[in-house]
This record gives structure tokens, C-alpha cells and sequence, in this order.
């Protein structure tokens, strides 16, 4: 696999940096993705669905991350790029699994798999693109040799035990209409269920690639909890506030009854009666709920300032991993792909 | 101060301390989501506990939660791996990698010497420790290759490997073959290995003859000195 060098391409602007390396890893690895999806039959049914995500765009954080981690330490690009492709692809899997078990509508600006072609066929596409990633994974002994790979297989097994854990515990916090959930309780779910994936495993694979093995990978364990955390924090009130750039249902999140740091501020904020009401209206399925339960969450949710609670834990999230990444990189010469990562903290909370 | 004066400190809304810190913040059976009512009271006063701006608070609670998490995971590890590396282990580990530093030394200084040889345009070597250098030669027979001290010509018309080790300054003495021979006894020895003085004078030139005839296989002999008997080295051929 040939591809350009981006370190010796002209160093952007900070501002610019994360927009343009996330643009640039992205098309090399959604390119490189593309050897791994077959087209051939059957397509209408299984391969076309899985090309389906991967193509609606996406902002490919989790590869670049992945890419970059390993450039910090100084790795050729194609040396990383076999595990950031199979990250996407177990990614886009998990995406098609989460839509279903959510019940969400949209993904990425256009209706989500199960909605257009049933629940039993996405259900088949998710699981099918969850193990062609172990393709990518199996084929890095060709050029990270058969030690590395393997050690990437064991952070691939404890990254999917991590998500489907915490995934467990959101979907039945749901179920069970979880009502006294704590900030320290939604960060553990959200360690578990988004950090793994988002951040941590692409940040320790790339970390592991890069060094040979050598990485500190607890560092990298804090960097991506504190990064993952805020990530999905400002993915929750881009929910509730986003832009029309915004792919995903607004207040997708209220209408799927999601314990988002939200609404778990709102449950602590409200008086009796609030408290009770809304765990009523959680406590019905989606279909229960009316759009005018819906816009009372909302309003709870302002008049108690929920919004700018959690903006401002994202925000000391963000500072917490920039600190911890200038202790994990102290040492490391500076580069682009430093850059870049120093820089993608502060852009977790600040898109849109 | 009269007894009307003495002032008295509340009583303390606790009257236990707080035995799991990793507690504070998070409600008990949190993950299966029961909590009763009466419990709400008191998350409410430790979620409050950070107070002020809800920035330094999250990062607290953050730190917290990943502490108690790598704290966690650690005793997991312990449980699996308990006991601790021994000395021994760790200086076979420092033994090994000695070990594979003197081995790659062993093979890469003649390959040096050979090198910086070939770039000077020097025949003989220089430094003291050459005659005690392995000479190897890979070769179809045709080609020739030298130790530092030890010229090695080969005479086959079949690939042969050989491996010559020879002690320290015996490229002046007396040297005779006695014969290599294989470990099967019912195979001729190879017997036509001579040590004439090189071309150019300086050192001396190992020169071995394989017949035709011989069969394919590892033979192996010592080199002594023809005035004392003293083995002096082992010479290996690898015939194809």
C-alpha cells in the first residue's frame, strides 16, 4: 500500500490542523476499506448494506487517531493503516447495532440500515462487518510482524468486552427506567461504551504500532478516557442543540430516553414532583412518548441549566486530556501528527 | 469561659465514615438502576461535594472514575499474575539479550574486518585477535574466501560451506589437517587438505581438494601443529 507522506506536507494552521488531518487520514483509509467490502452477490442483500455507512461520509476520527498515534512514534503510515481501516469497519458495524437497539431513525443525515431495508438484514450486515474486520487485523503480521498483531488481537478482544459492557449497562439502565444515576456512574458507562472504541483502542493499537510494543499504554488509557468522555458529551448536546449539520434525529436522545449527563442532572436538579413526572414519561418505550412530554424534558432540561452544566464538564474533560497528553508526549519530538492530537481535544467540543 | 459561653459543635450529619471513596459519587446498585428514595438525599449531598463550577468538579469525578478503573484493573492483573519476577528470571533476561549482543558481535566483526579490508585494499590483517577469527567460506567451489590470516582455497565442483576456527597467532606455526571425516564411519575421509604459505608470502593458505566422488554430508577434523601435535583448530566442510 503507496501512499503520500503527509509529514512533509506543510504544517497547518491548529485551527486548520484537525479538520485537514481528519480529511486526510479519512480518504486513505476509507480507500483502503474499500479492498476489504467485495462487490459481488449477493449485494442487494448483505455487501451493498455494508458499503451503505462507511460512504455516507462520517468524520473517520477513530482511524486518524489510530494513524496518527502510531506517526507519533515515528511508524510508516502503512504500518498503521490495516488496523485503522478494520476500526472503521467494526465501528460502521457497531453503528448499525446501536441504531437498531436505540430504535434511532437517522444516521449521518439519511434514514438508519434497519429503517430501509428491516431489522433482520441489518442485523446480518452489522454482525457480517464486525468479523470481516478481523481480515485487516490478521493481515498486519505482513507488516508489523506476527508478535505485534497478536497483541493487537488481545486489545481487540478487551476493547469489545469493554464496549459490550458498557453498552449493557445504558441499554438497561433504559429498560429498567434507571432513575438515580450518578455523573460518576455515566462516565464509567461512557468509558466502557464509547471511549474504548472511539479513542483508547485506536489510540493504544496506533501506540503500540509506533513503538514496538514499548508504549506506556495506561497514558494512553487517560488520554482517550478523558478525550472519549468529552467526545461523547458534546455528541450528546450537539443532540439536543446541533446545527442542521447535525446527521442523527434532533433530540433523538429524549425521545429514545437516553441517560445522558442531561438529563441525569436534570433527574438531580428537579423538585419532587418534576422527578417523578419524568421518570414517567421515561418510564413508558418511544412510542409511548408524545412530542409534548418530549419539549417538557427539554424546557426541565433549561430551566435547570443542564445544557451548560454538561458543556462545562466537557470543557474540563477537554483541558484534563490535553494535560494528560502533554505528559504522554513529553518526550516525543514534535511532528504533525503531535499537532494534531494535542489539537483534537480542543475541536471534540468545539464542533458542530 | 462560664459553661453558658461554651460553644458546641453540631453534630455531624454522618455518623459512620465513609468507607468506599470510590462510593462518593455514585449511587449504590447504580448499575442494576434501584435506588430508593431515601438514598436520594444523601447522593445529592456527595454529588455536591466538589460544589462550585461543575468544570473542576467533572474533572475530578473523572479522574476518579478512571483511577478507581486502572485500580480495578490492576487487582484483576494481580489476580492472574501474582507472583512476582524473580532475580533469576530477570538475569536470564539480561543473560539472553548478553547473549544475542555477543553473537551478533561474534558475526558481524569479520564481516567489519572484511569490509574496511576490501575498502583499503589491504591483503593481510592488522589486528592482533584475527587469527582467531571463524573464517567461512559459501562458495560453489570456485570462489575462495580468507580468514584474517588464513587464506582458504577450495577446489570442488560442488557447493561446499566451510567453517574454519583457528587459536590465536597460529597462522605462523606448522599446520596439517589429519583428515575430516564424517560421522559415518564407512564414508571415505576427505584427506587432500593442505596449508601452503599464501601467494604473496604473508599467512598461509588452506587448500582443499574435495573429489567428485565424495558423498554429500558434514565432515569435520582437528588442525594441530606438525612439530608439537598441539590442536591448534577445527576445520568443518558442508558438502552438498
Amino acid at each position: 500500500m503507496d501512499h503520500p507522506d503527509p509529514q512533509t506536507a506543510a504544517t497547518g494552521a491548529p485551527s486548520d490542523l484537525v479538520p485537514s488531518v481528519l480529511c486526510e487520514y479519512g480518504e486513505i483509509t476509507r480507500a483502503a476499506l474499500k479492498d476489504y467490502l467485495p462487490a459481488r452477490e449477493p449485494r442487494r442483500y448483505l455487501y451493498d448494506l455494508l458499503t451503505d455507512y462507511p460512504e455516507r461520509g462520517g468524520k473517520m476520527m477513530r482511524p486518524s487517531l489510530c494513524i496518527a498515534a502510531a506517526r507519533l512514534f515515528g511508524a510508516r503510515l502503512d504500518e498503521a493503516l490495516r488496523s485503522a481501516v478494520a476500526i472503521e469497519m467494526l465501528h460502521n458495524a457497531l453503528l448499525i447495532h446501536d441504531d437498531i437497539e436505540d430504535g434511532s431513525e437517522q444516521r449521518r443525515g439519511r434514514p438508519a440500515l434497519h429503517v430501509l431495508h428491516g431489522i433482520p438484514l441489518a442485523l446480518n450486515a452489522g454482525d457480517t462487518l464486525s468479523l470481516m474486520c478481523l481480515k485487516p487485523l490478521l493481515e498486519n503480521r505482513h507488516t508489523i510482524g506476527e508478535r505485534l498483531t497478536l497483541r493487537i488481537m488481545e486489545e481487540t478482544e478487551r476493547m469489545a468486552r469493554e464496549c459490550a459492557e458498557g453498552q449493557a449497562m445504558e441499554l438497561g439502565w433504559r429498560r429498567d427506567n434507571a432513575t438515580g444515576i450518578g455523573d460518576a456512574d455515566y462516565l464509567e458507562m461512557v468509558l466502557k461504551k464509547t471511549c474504548w472504541l472511539a479513542t483508547i483502542f485506536p489510540l493504544r493499537v496506533g501506540a503500540l504500532i509506533g513503538s514496538r510494543g514499548s508504549a506506556d499504554l495506561e497514558a494512553f488509557l487517560r488520554f482517550g478516557f478523558f478525550l472519549g468522555a468529552a467526545f461523547q458529551i458534546q455528541d450528546d448536546l450537539l443532540n439536543l442543540v446541533g446545527d442542521d449539520r447535525y446527521g442523527k434525529e434532533r433530540d433523538g436522545d429524549l425521545w429514545e430516553g437516553k441517560r445522558t449527563l442531561m438529563m441525569i442532572h436534570a433527574f438531580r436538579q428537579s423538585s419532587a414532583a418534576e422527578h417523578e413526572r419524568l421518570s414517567a414519561i421515561l418510564h413508558g418505550s418511544r412510542e409511548e412518548r408524545a412530542t409534548e412530554e418530549v419539549v417538557w424534558i427539554r424546557e426541565l432540561m433549561e430551566k435547570h441549566e443542564c445544557i451548560q452544566y454538561a458543556r462545562r464538564i466537557a470543557q474540563g474533560l477537554a483541558g484534563a486530556a490535553l494535560h494528560e497528553f502533554s505528559l504522554l508526549a513529553a518526550g516525543l519530538p514534535d511532528s504533525r501528527d503531535k499537532k494534531f492530537l494535542e489539537g483534537i481535544a480542543t475541536w471534540m467540543i468545539e464542533r458542530n | 469561659m462560664s459553661e453558658r459561653e461554651r460553644m458546641h459543635r453540631k453534630d455531624p450529619a454522618r455518623t459512620a465514615p465513609l468507607r468506599s471513596f470510590s462510593n462518593l459519587y455514585r449511587r449504590p446498585d447504580a448499575a442494576n438502576g434501584r435506588v430508593t428514595r431515601e438514598d436520594r438525599a444523601t447522593y445529592e449531598q456527595a454529588d455536591s461535594v466538589a460544589g462550585g463550577d461543575p468544570l473542576a468538579q467533572g474533572v475530578e469525578l473523572a479522574y476518579r472514575v478512571i483511577g478507581r478503573y486502572v485500580s480495578e484493573g490492576r487487582r484483576t492483573a494481580e489476580q492472574f499474575n501474582a507472583e512476582p519476577y524473580s532475580l533469576l528470571s530477570s538475569t536470564d533476561g539480561v543473560q539472553q539479550l548478553l547473549d544475542m549482543m555477543m553473537r551478533l558481535q561474534s558475526e558481524m566483526v569479520p564481516l567489519w574486518v572484511d569490509t574496511m579490508r576490501s575498502m583499503l585494499g589491504a591483503d593481510a590483517p592488522q589486528a592482533p585477535y584475527a587469527a582467531g577469527l571463524r573464517a567461512r567460506a559459501s562458495t560453489n567451489g570456485a570462489a575462495k574466501e580468507r580468514s584474517a590470516a588464513v587464506s582458504i582455497e577450495l577446489i570442488s565442483s560442488r557447493p561446499v560451506r566451510v567453517s574454519l576456527d583457528l587459536r590465536e597467532h597460529s597462522e605462523t606455526l606448522p599446520l596439517v589437517s589429519l583428515g575430516l571425516r564424517a560421522v559415518d564411519p564407512d564414508i571415505p575421509a576427505l584427506t587432500d587438505i593442505t596449508f601452503v604459505p599464501a601467494d604473496n608470502g604473508d599467512g598461509r593458505r588452506l587448500r582443499i581438494c574435495i573429489p567428485d566422488g565424495q558423498p554429500s554430508g558434514v565432515y569435520s577434523g582437528v588442525i594441530v601443529n606438525r612439530n608439537t601435535g598441539e590442536t591448534r583448530g577445527t576445520l568443518g566442510v558442508r558438502l552438498d
